[in-house]
């Protein structure tokens, strides 16, 4: 079992440094006025309405989720000493932080549907 | 905990950059939060999400900005080190690839985009 999280680790880390460059290109470099910082609501907007892009900052949100809660949750079983029962109600509270905290993150584009 | 440092001090022996991989991952983890919450003002409308913006472009929060930047390109390249060796890649270099991959060419990407962002909200405001 820990051997596929070790796996899904290093996937889930490639993938996120394709998803991050291209997220720093369309965010931050494209025109001008990203270059500068200033991004908008329009510009997000102009982006968001196409649901491939939609697709892409979704993925891109639960896949660093997987991959962060997972280093987390490696990070708590390395320096503590909880016990199998600690071990497995740890990873139940980074799940449930997980499912909220990707809720969250997909709702802050509801009114933009 | 002591007995893990001990464990693992003297020579190099990855564990600079396995401490390095964990401090990072946890800021990134924190700046993850703190950016959703950012996205989440999406939902209040363009004077809200400008507003919310707006926020972070005083010169202390553009250093900060600088500062992700460092943090995000240490994590990857490490990380990218990490799967190498896994693969079976340069195993008998990893010294070699922390202090040239990681933080040698680490430096290099830092400095190409730090250097305009720099410029350009710090300094031109």
């Amino acid at each position: 079992m820990a051997a596929i999280w070790w796996y899904l680790q290093r996937i889930t880390g490639a993938m996120l440094l394709v998803l991050l460059v291209l997220h720093f290109w369309v965010e931050h470099f494209v025109s001008e006025s990203l270059r500068r910082g200033d991004l908008t609501y329009d510009a997000i907007r102009a982006r968001i309405v196409n649901p491939w892009w939609q697709a892409t900052d979704i993925a891109f949100l639960l896949i660093a989720l997987v991959h962060g809660l997972s280093g987390a949750r490696n990070m708590v079983l390395d320096y503590s000493r909880i016990g199998r029962r600690g071990a497995q109600v740890a990873t139940v509270l980074l799940c449930g932080a997980g499912i909220v905290w990707a809720w969250w993150g997909i709702e802050a584009f509801g009114n933009l549907r | 905990m002591r007995n893990v440092f001990r464990k693992y001090s003297g020579a190099f022996s990855g564990m600079l950059a396995h401490t390095i991989q964990r401090m990072t991952g946890i800021v990134l983890l924190v700046y993850l939060f703190l950016h959703v919450r950012t996205i989440y003002a999406l939902r209040d409308g363009p004077q809200a999400f400008d507003r919310a913006v707006a926020e972070f472009r005083g010169p202390v929060f553009k250093l900060l900005e600088i500062g992700l930047l460092g943090v995000v390109i240490l994590h990857a390249l490490n990380g990218v080190r990490i799967t190498l060796i896994d693969l079976g890649v340069g195993q008998t270099r990893q010294r070699q690839l922390f202090w040239i991959g990681s933080i040698g060419l680490g430096a290099l990407i830092f400095l190409a985009g730090a250097i305009p962002l720099f410029r350009s909200s710090v300094v031109g405001r």
